[in-house]
């Protein structure tokens, strides 16, 4: 489970976050949507510890990210928005690197749960050659395996169908079904509203720093008065653009 | 058959010392500079070798040799003499003569009446190589002048010593391999100061200014690994490389070293292998500090480009002492112990030159090496976790 309380953050006279408050359930796949400057990676960053909120709280199941960093973080798995792998490692090498870094020891049980890893996002043919020769497709997937090898109960992806071809964001999908399915919260973002409508159990739109909408996808296209989710998205944006109340 | 979890410093150690392998620009920068200090230094000795066994007189064309024959045989225990061809000024324009020296017909006429006789001494003075030659010239030609003069004070029955009234007595008390030493010290001081800190800056860029460049610093702090912990791993990994360099300097050294015979050179410095140990021993803790100083910088920096820029120019600081002390030895003082590097150049010229150092110098230089790196690591930390 993953929560925000109110979080709000400014850097010098600008303010990134003002107040957002949402929930991501465990088992349920939560989309969040907002322009590019809404807040969104800033919140993200709350959440992970990586940024301090000036006010409000985040929480990673029952852990606070800015008391016990390290422990939350063991509970999350993060997709960052531009993930870079090191390319003179292989995908196999930057997936155990990171679940070392994770506290998991490297023996037989990591390595099988690599290969299965590899079974599920289609790496086989790639996953033992450098990662520098990877398509972006390839990086995106042994990026994802890296974020989730230490089977997080909290996962974040932060666009992960980003660049990836058609075939491709299939299977992505396909994985983040399985990871909720597993009883996993998932917490994505992404620009495409077909993909956020057809994944995607509630949806937490951002703009300007502040949660505009949250719901259902149904109940977010009522909010709005609109026929479907890109509708809807436009009215609740714009609307909050323009700043009237 | 579970396994411990490895501490997640020995996981980045790991990591960067296989990264930095498989990336050739960072095992070039650190093993084509360990193979630099040798080579100069091994260059540099054959030369000295070559110049001592030459021992080949040079070439002094005499025109008018006949007319002053003890000088002539004062110049010929330093010089070869033969007579000049008849074009002789104009071929040395040519520069097909090295150095000329004509006597004037009136030579021994006006030697004979006591007036002052004159020869000519006719060179290229561009050529520097031909300077030798001229100063030998110069050397013979005052001592006969002084010869010559001591005896006509005599026939006229006065004491020679009147003359000089005021003479110079060199009184050289430096120990033979402390002169060799001084330069050899100086010159492998610096290639090895040089060493801890030039083969590990590509892998220190890679780690900090690359690992940012590529992205893949925000998932790396997103881990469970504490920030400690990947400063530690990363600088452990800076200095295996910077200590790898600093032996490899060392060993490279001692094979010109032990292979040519330097005693015969005048150069008789104690490079042994015990001493390289000694030297390896000393630069441990400038290498310590070496990688953590480099860490900041490069943590400090968000490409690569900025990265080298900056480690370049910070590549200069240790590089001070070692120059200075090539062009003007200074004696060691204990504060210099306090200066890291400058501490390390001082030990090891010392160690060189067959000097013994006081146990306390030694401790005092580590202390403040290790005490420098502590506090670069403590910058490091505090600059990883930091806001992005």
């Amino acid at each position: 489970m993953l929560r925000a309380e109110g979080l709000a953050r400014r850097f010098g006279e600008v303010v990134a976050v003002e107040s957002v408050s949402f929930e991501a359930q465990d088992g349920q796949i939560t989309g969040l949507l907002g322009p590019n400057g809404a807040g969104k990676t800033t919140s993200l960053r709350m959440i992970y510890g990586l940024v301090r909120p000036d006010a409000g709280r985040a929480w990673v199941d029952h852990l606070d990210p800015t008391a016990a960093p390290l422990d939350a973080r063991r509970r999350l798995g993060v997709l960052p928005d531009s993930p870079g792998l090191y390319a003179r490692l292989t995908g196999r090498e930057n997936i155990r690197y990171f679940a070392e870094l994770n506290g998991i020891a490297n023996d037989a049980a990591l390595h099988k749960r690599i290969d299965a890893l590899s079974e599920t996002l289609d790496l086989g043919r790639v996953i033992d050659r450098p990662a520098g020769g990877y398509s972006q497709g390839e990086r995106m997937k042994v990026a994802i395996a890296r974020a989730i090898v230490h089977d997080p109960p909290n996962i974040v992806l932060d666009e992960p169908t980003n660049g990836l071809d058609v075939m491709s964001t299939r299977a992505m999908r396909e994985a983040i079904r399985a990871l909720a399915a597993e009883g996993r919260c998932v917490l994505f973002t992404s620009h495409q509203m077909a993909e956020v409508g057809s994944l995607c159990d509630r949806l937490v739109i951002i703009g300007r720093g502040r949660v505009i909408a949250q719901g259902s996808l149904a109940e977010v296209i009522a909010h709005a008065g609109a026929k479907s989710l890109e509708d809807a998205f436009v009215a609740l944006v714009g609307h909050h653009e323009g700043g009237a109340p | 058959m579970s396994r411990r979890p490895t501490p997640p410093s020995l996981v980045v150690l790991k990591k960067e010392l296989l990264d930095g392998v498989r990336d050739l620009r960072s095992l070039f920068s650190a093993f084509f500079f360990p193979l630099l200090g040798p080579l100069t230094i091994g260059l540099v000795a054959v030369a000295l070798e070559r110049n001592t066994n030459d021992q080949g007189l040079e070439t002094l064309y005499v025109e008018g040799a006949e007319r002053a024959p003890a000088l002539i045989k004062i110049l010929e225990r330093d010089l070869e003499i033969k007579p000049a061809p008849p074009d002789a000024e104009q071929q040395l324009r040519d520069g097909e003569l090295s150095v000329l020296l004509r006597v004037p017909e009136d030579f021994s006429d006006r030697a004979a009446r006591g007036e002052p006789a004159m020869v000519e001494l006719i060179s290229d003075g561009s050529k520097t190589e031909h300077r030798g030659v001229t100063a030998d010239v110069e050397r013979g030609v005052a001592a006969y002048s002084s010869e010559l003069g001591v005896m006509r004070l005599l026939a006229r029955g006065v004491d020679p010593a009147l003359i000089h009234a005021v003479t110079v007595d060199e009184i050289d008390v430096a120990p033979p391999e402390r002169l060799g030493g001084n330069i050899i010290g100086a010159v492998l001081g610096l290639f090895v100061i040089i060493s801890a800190f030039f083969c590990n800056m590509y892998l220190v860029i890679d780690t900090t200014a690359g690992e940012r460049e590529r992205k893949s610093m925000e998932p790396l702090l997103l881990t469970a690994a504490p920030r400690g912990a990947l400063v530690l791993g990363k600088w452990m990994a800076g200095l295996t490389f910077g200590v790898m360099g600093v032996i490899v300097t060392v060993v490279l050294t001692l094979i010109p070293v032990l292979w040519l015979d330097l005693e015969r050179l005048g150069l008789r410095i104690v490079l042994t292998p015990g001493v390289g140990a000694l030297i390896v021993l000393h630069l441990l803790p400038l290498a310590a500090l070496a990688s953590a100083a480099q860490l900041l910088v490069g943590s400090f920096t968000r490409s690569f480009k900025e990265a080298q820029t900056y480690l370049s120019l910070t590549l200069f600081l240790p590089m001070i002492p070692g120059m200075w002390m090539s062009i003007d030895p200074i004696p060691a003082a204990p504060w210099m112990m306090a200066v890291p590097a400058l501490a390390q150049q001082m030990l090891i010229t010392r160690a060189i030159s067959g000097e013994v150092t006081p146990l306390s110098w030694q401790l005092g230089a580590a202390a403040s090496s290790l005490v420098c790196a502590a506090l670069a690591l403590w910058g490091m930390r505090w600059v990883v976790g930091r806001e992005q």
